[in-house]
């Protein structure tokens, strides 16, 4: 006999013996009991038919994006991976999913293309473009007699009536609607005025928005030429047109604001623009003044004018000195005017006749020599008291030469 | 005229006015033409008239959404 295997070695071999591809990453469907949700957020539960059952567990991470409330007796669809729990010894199903049966293979199929597309690159946010700041035409897909083209259209009026809206109709419900969906969305391309799509319907069950998740829709999103906005009108059930689109709107109306700007916010704009470009030339403007301004200053300062002005001032100072000068000058010379008076008085003929002589003359005329009267002429001599008269009664030349030479005059007989 | 692109445009026309060292000719110039392009935008926002148009089997015609029954 064998060597006996521990308890833990037998069920090791167990769990390594379910460890195939087989049982892992697979859909069971089945009807929930025993469901618990523990405190810690991880779920137990079973999952049975109506010939077997299976444990199952569903981690915290997991659980926490159930987009249902799990109960007893519902029709599930779990996937996850068969292991083995040692310590119980029993195979349990570790789940990482878990959907309401409700749509059953609809919904396996589903999940199924998400997951191709995603592995595809279809969904990448790489490839999501951004939308036009300012579209000029808008095309919407959608049912022309719906609610969403109705929305869309009063939004779009409201917020930016610049835009031109081209409806193109499609079917949005029933067999024919991704086909329709797919063919209008290949039509974009022909339309080069078409900055931006708005494909969209206004809600309904998963069942109605079947076409939003069909893989011909979702290819002619992706090859469009222009930025596609979803709207399928689903808050929380995301389909793979969303996820493929380059923007999902909750809703028609949201989808219409985020295309196009508001312009109430566009006028606000512009008005700032206006008060900047009117700030902005004021401030130059003003800058050009007191520059002008400065430079007139400095033009005045060199004008001829100015030079005139200025020489005025210094030829009116040059006068005043002058006249001060001149003032100078005269009073000075009246001072020797004086000491002259005193000196002439020094030789005054009248002090000569004080001292004994006298001016005798004839006919007027002071006389110097014998020749200058005749006999008989009546003298007049001056003397420092009084006058006489006196008659020439005879003349003699001098013999002595006189020192003065404008006083000799030869005898010339 | 295209709308994005003026707007554009009058947005480096006044940064260029508050910042930029421009001559007081090419200011005032810069200035006129952003006052032009301004008003030409205003009045395209001011006689903007919603156009919409159903295009159906490769023709358009105006379209206008009906009120629900």
């Amino acid at each position: 006999m064998a060597k006996p295997l521990s308890v833990f070695e037998l069920t090791s071999i167990v769990r390594d013996a379910l460890s195939i591809e087989r049982l892992t990453n697979v859909w069971v469907s089945g009807e929930l009991s025993n469901f618990k949700a523990h405190t810690s957020g991880h779920c137990y539960f079973t999952l049975k038919d109506e010939r077997a059952s299976i444990r199952m567990v569903m981690w915290r991470s997991k659980a926490a994006s159930l987009t249902f409330r799990p109960a007893d007796g519902m029709k599930v669809l779990a996937r996850g991976s068969v292991s083995v729990y040692e310590r119980d010894g029993n195979y349990q199903l570790y789940v990482d999913k878990l959907e309401p049966m409700g749509l059953g293979s609809l919904y396996l199929a589903l999940e199924q293309l998400k997951q191709r597309l995603a592995a595809e690159g279809l969904y990448r946010t790489e490839r999501k473009r951004p939308l036009p700041g300012f579209p000029r035409v808008v095309a919407v897909l959608t049912s022309p007699t719906g609610a969403a083209v109705r929305d869309i259209v009063t939004v779009m009026e409201r917020r930016w009536p610049l835009a031109r809206v081209l409806v193109i109709p499609v079917v949005v419900q029933g067999a024919e609607a991704a086909p329709s969906i797919a063919s209008a969305l290949a039509t974009v391309a022909d339309y080069p005025e078409i900055d931006v799509v708005v494909l969209g319907r206004g809600g309904g069950s998963l069942e109605d928005l079947w076409a939003f998740n069909d893989e011909l829709v979702a290819r002619a999103i992706f090859a469009c030429p222009v930025p596609v906005v979803s709207a399928v009108g689903h808050e929380t059930d995301f389909t793979i047109a969303d996820l493929v689109a380059d923007l999902r709107a909750p809703t028609p109306s949201a989808a219409a604001v985020l295309v196009v700007p508001d312009i109430q916010e566009v006028e606000r704009h512009l008005t700032q623009l206006a008060s900047r470009m009117q700030r902005g030339i004021g401030g130059r403007v003003s800058n050009s003044r007191q520059y002008l301004d400065y430079l007139s200053v400095r033009f005045q300062s060199v004008s001829p004018a100015h030079t005139i002005a200025r020489k005025q001032q210094t030829a009116e100072a040059l006068l005043l000195r002058m006249q001060n000068a001149v003032q100078r000058r005269l009073e000075g010379a009246g001072a020797s005017l004086a000491q002259q008076a005193l000196r002439f008085q020094a030789i005054s003929p009248l002090n000569v006749l004080a001292r004994g002589y006298s001016v005798t003359r004839a006919g007027g005329k002071v006389l110097k020599s014998e020749d200058d009267v005749a006999m008989g002429d009546t003298l007049t001599t001056t003397l420092y008291s009084g006058t006489v008269y006196s008659v020439v009664t005879g003349k003699e030349e001098a013999h002595e030469l006189r020192a003065n030479p404008k006083g000799i005059r030869g005898n010339r007989g | 005229m295209n709308f994005e692109q003026t707007l554009k445009e009058l947005e480096e026309i006044a940064a260029k006015l508050e910042h930029g060292d421009l001559s007081l000719e090419e200011a005032l110039s810069l200035y006129v033409h952003g006052v032009e392009a301004l008003q030409a935008c205003q009045a395209l926002l001011a006689e903007a008239e919603q156009k919409v148009e159903l295009l159906a089997k490769e023709t358009r015609k105006p379209f206008s959404p009906q009120a629900p029954i």
